[in-house]
Parts: structure tokens; C-alpha cells; sequence
């Protein structure tokens, strides 16, 4: 069990997301940055399906009541057990007691948004509707449906004793080992929308060519972008229609909106494009005012990203298990 | 590499202790693996190793090679293990490139002249997309950091070297 220290505002328990819901209009929620999270459970030997801690505003602190196998993912911060340092991207054994501190770190090549605490069975909530993951609009899943508070006590699934890294082995973070840069600034895939033709053609170069700031209005919910205003040949009054996470909705002020985890599942504002699957956690550890670039992209580039994920994170955990078999036999 | 040249690489593991062996070339991937409760000792020169080779010639599309698979040396705790006759170097636990930092990180993890405790992280081993800690093998004092950043290093290779 884990005790939540600090006054943690917007901290949620998450895991990759709630699916085939969307029908009954629950929407997926699930981690912002799905290999973050799928890299502190490899570490851990935990299952894909596993639910961790999503952290967005620092400093976090939690005390472990026994002993217990943790993973850091995700934002680089200042991580400290006891006061030791915690490596990034990487796994620990903590004593009871011991005392996790995350804190803003002033030395970082790749800062991100959202770090991730793992921990070895997950963290064991009730499953509702297929996931772990808390649903802030519906307020369901998670710890009683909300964001975590100061003094909330989580309890750990079982662990399934199949850790696969030892202490302080640690990954190559997917910025570095699935980079995908625009003229110095990150990017991410799009296809063209429904309404994409019914935008003027300077407004569709602009969506490509122009960096695009994530505004303060930014969260689980959806991205505001601001950069040029996009136009429509001629106003667009659309009835409401099911919408999914990565949907880049313009309404009428020509600010684009990207749809992101916790994106409600219908919308009536045209579409222009839609962030792909496989890039989601790239603009989900995109900063408050970072820029970032949009290159298109079509069905097979999106499916192939896809499967440049998975096979990444099949390479990680076999040489996780290469790295431990060799541990073990020596 | 033919078929027939794996008995040899499979000798060649067992006289250097290593368990595990994984060669990816344009259009094959070779992993051996050694039986862990039958890993030979040095000291009893009677035992045969036994030698369970998975060799599997599989050819893969291109698109699935990454940066090369990690040969792995056998020797455990390696990091924190310095070189016979050389406590003051802290050597490579393994083929693989060499981080002062950790890849998110600006500041590196040991500089001349800053103090170390025994266990302490002084660098990164890069293998594929693992990053093995290069541990300090006793508290001590930086003297140099031997091996450049990023640089391709081998087996036992002197890395880190800490003041006498």
C-alpha cells in the first residue's frame, strides 16, 4: 500500500485506457503517454492491462507501508527515495517505510508533461467497465471516480514475481529511440479529417507548415493550440457526432482543438484532422507552451507507426529479459 | 555466418563463461543459450559444459532490425566488479555504448574530482534500448572518466578510473 504525501493536484491512477465503451458514451480515458506506461510495467514484469499513478504538477510525494517494487517512467524530474537518487526510466525495490519524492529538475534534454509511478501488481482499484483508469467527467474508475488526494491510501495488486529488470537498469526513453522532429520542434502524424476540404487552402498549408503552441487550456481533456487561424470555405454547422481521442476539432474562433484521453465522445465542430493513434503520447508529454508540428500522413503510415511502436516495445522487453537471464546466471 | 560455424561460437561461449549469445544480421537472428543450472566453474576443468543451443535461423523483414542484439557477457554484478589487479578502474560490464548521462539528463553521473560511494551509478552501458547502470565498485574519488561519451565500448573495457 502507498500513501499519497503530497497536496498532489490533477495526480490520477491510469491505466492504457477504457475500451469498447465509447458506445454508451464513456469515453477511454487511460494514461496520456500509453508507453511511459507500458515501459514501467515491463520493468516491473507486470501485466500490459496494469494501472499506475499519472502525475502532472510536481512535487509528488508518497510512503510505501512495506515493501514494494516500483517503476519511474515518463517526465524527467527529481527523484529521490529516502533522499537517494532514483535513475530515470527505471525500477527500485523500496523498503516499508521509504518515503518516494518527485521534485522539478532543472537538468533536462527532454522535459515532458507526465510522470508515471508504477508499481509492482498495479495499482488495484475496482475494474469498472473493463479499466482501472479514472474518468474525472463521469467521474468512475480510478479511486472513487476522482483525482488522487493528500492522505489516500492505494492498495497493490499481487505481483507476479516475473520482475524483469534489476535495480537501475533503465530504457531508452521513446523520445530518443522513436524520435519524430519538424524543423527543431516535436511532431506528430495526422490524417486528413472529414472537413479537412472544407477548410481554405491556405488554412490546410498552415495546419502543415506552421508550429502550433499548446495554450494554457491544456489538459486531459483536450489540447488548445494557437498559431493561425484556420478558415472555413464557408461556415460549418455539423450535428454532434461521436468524436474519439487525437480528433482535431476547429471551432468557430479557428483555434484548432485536439481531442486528447479524456475527450468527451461526441462534437459537433468540423474536424481537420486526427492526431494518430500510435503518436497520441508524444502530445501527451508535449509541455504548456511548447510548439509542435503536424505532418501528414495517411491510413498505412498510421497503421505502420503503429506496429513501430509494438515492435519497439517487444524489443525493450526481450532485451530486458536478455539482460536479466544473464543476471541471474552469473 | 553458416550453421556450421555455430559448435565453434558455441565453444567459444563456454570458455568465456558467456550465457547468452544473440547475432541479428541483414536476414537472420542467432541466439544461443547456455543452461544456467549447468554453468560450468573454472575451478573443475572435468565438467563439460553442456551447451543447449536454440540456434534460430530466422529470417526477418528488415523493417524489425533494430540496432544490432546485445551480446551479453556472464560474469554477474559486473559493474561493481573492477578488473583483476586494477581496483581503480571501473570497466564495461558488457559490449555496448557508453553515457555520461542518462539519455533525459544534461548533467553527467560522475566527474573528476567529485566523490563516489561503492554502488553508485558513473555512467550508462547502452545495449539496443536497455541502459545497464555502470556501478562504482567501492566509495573513492573520480580521477577521470576514461571512456568518451557515446563511445562503442567492448567488454572489460576501462571506463571510469578512480583516484587510488
Amino acid at each position: 500500500m502507498m500513501e499519497i504525501l503530497s497536496k498532489s493536484a490533477l495526480t490520477t491512477i491510469q491505466d492504457r485506457g477504457r475500451f469498447g465503451a465509447l458506445k454508451w458514451g464513456v469515453g477511454t480515458a487511460g494514461a496520456m503517454d500509453g508507453l511511459a506506461l507500458a515501459c514501467g510495467n515491463l520493468l516491473l514484469g507486470n501485466g500490459e492491462d496494469a494501472a499506475a499513478i499519472e502525475i502532472q504538477v510536481l512535487p509528488f510525494e508518497a510512503r510505501f507501508d512495506r515493501e514494494a517494487e516500483i517503476a519511474l517512467t515518463g517526465a524527467t524530474c527529481e527523484a529521490t527515495i529516502d533522499g537517494k537518487a532514483l535513475l530515470p526510466w527505471s525500477s527500485i525495490r523500496v523498503a516499508p517505510g521509504a518515503v518516494l519524492r518527485l521534485g522539478l529538475t532543472r537538468s533536462a534534454r527532454w522535459r515532458g508533461a507526465r510522470a508515471y509511478v508504477c508499481v509492482a501488481g498495479g495499482i488495484d482499484v475496482p475494474v469498472v467497465l473493463g479499466s482501472r483508469s479514472t474518468q474525472l467527467r463521469g467521474g468512475i474508475g480510478g479511486l472513487e471516480g476522482r483525482a488522487l488526494q493528500q492522505g489516500d491510501k492505494l492498495p497493490f495488486g499481487p505481483s507476479n514475481g516475473a520482475r524483469r529488470a534489476s535495480d537501475g537498469i533503465s530504457i531508452v526513453p521513446p523520445a530518443f529511440a522513436l524520435p519524430l522532429m519538424l524543423d527543431g520542434l516535436p511532431a506528430v502524424r495526422v490524417l486528413p479529417a472529414a472537413e479537412y476540404r472544407c477548410f481554405k487552402p491556405e488554412s490546410q498549408s498552415d495546419l502543415w507548415q506552421r508550429p502550433w503552441k499548446v495554450t494554457p487550456q491544456s489538459d486531459r481533456y483536450g489540447y488548445r493550440l494557437s498559431g493561425p487561424v484556420l478558415e472555413p470555405v464557408a461556415p460549418m454547422e455539423l450535428r454532434s457526432h461521436g468524436i474519439v481521442p487525437g480528433v482535431i476539432q476547429v471551432p468557430h474562433g479557428g483555434q484548432p482543438i485536439v481531442q486528447m484521453c479524456d475527450a468527451q465522445p461526441s462534437g459537433g465542430y468540423p474536424k481537420i484532422g486526427t492526431v494518430i493513434e500510435a503518436d497520441l503520447w508524444r502530445l501527451g508529454q508535449a509541455p504548456i507552451g511548447s510548439s509542435i508540428r503536424f505532418i501528414e500522413t495517411d491510413w498505412d503510415g498510421a497503421l505502420h507507426a503503429l506496429d513501430e511502436v509494438s515492435r519497439w516495445l517487444s524489443k525493450v522487453a526481450r532485451c530486458l529479459d536478455l539482460v536479466e537471464a544473464r543476471r541471474v546466471s552469473s | 555466418m553458416k550453421i556450421s560455424d555455430i559448435p565453434q561460437v558455441a565453444a567459444w561461449l563456454s570458455v568465456a563463461g558467456i550465457a547468452t549469445y544473440e547475432l541479428t544480421g541483414p536476414d537472420y537472428r542467432i541466439c544461443l543459450r547456455r543452461s544456467i543450472k549447468a554453468r560450468p566453474r573454472a575451478s573443475d576443468p572435468k565438467v563439460d559444459p553442456p551447451l543447449r543451443s536454440n540456434s534460430m535461423l530466422n529470417p526477418l523483414s528488415s523493417a524489425s532490425l533494430g540496432a544490432g542484439g546485445g551480446v551479453s557477457a556472464g560474469s554477474g554484478q559486473d559493474a561493481a566488479v573492477p578488473a583483476r589487479g586494477q581496483p581503480d578502474v571501473v570497466v564495461s560490464p558488457g559490449v555496448g555504448l557508453f553515457l555520461h548521462a542518462h539519455p533525459v539528463q544534461e548533467t553527467a553521473l560522475a566527474e573528476p574530482n567529485e566523490p563516489v560511494a561503492a554502488g553508485q551509478p558513473v555512467g550508462f552501458l547502452q545495449i539496443g534500448p536497455i541502459l545497464l547502470p555502470v556501478l562504482s565498485p567501492r566509495d573513492g574519488v573520480v580521477a577521470a572518466i576514461v571512456a568518451p561519451d557515446r563511445s562503442l565500448v567492448g567488454y572489460g573495457e576501462p571506463l571510469v578510473a578512480l583516484m587510488p
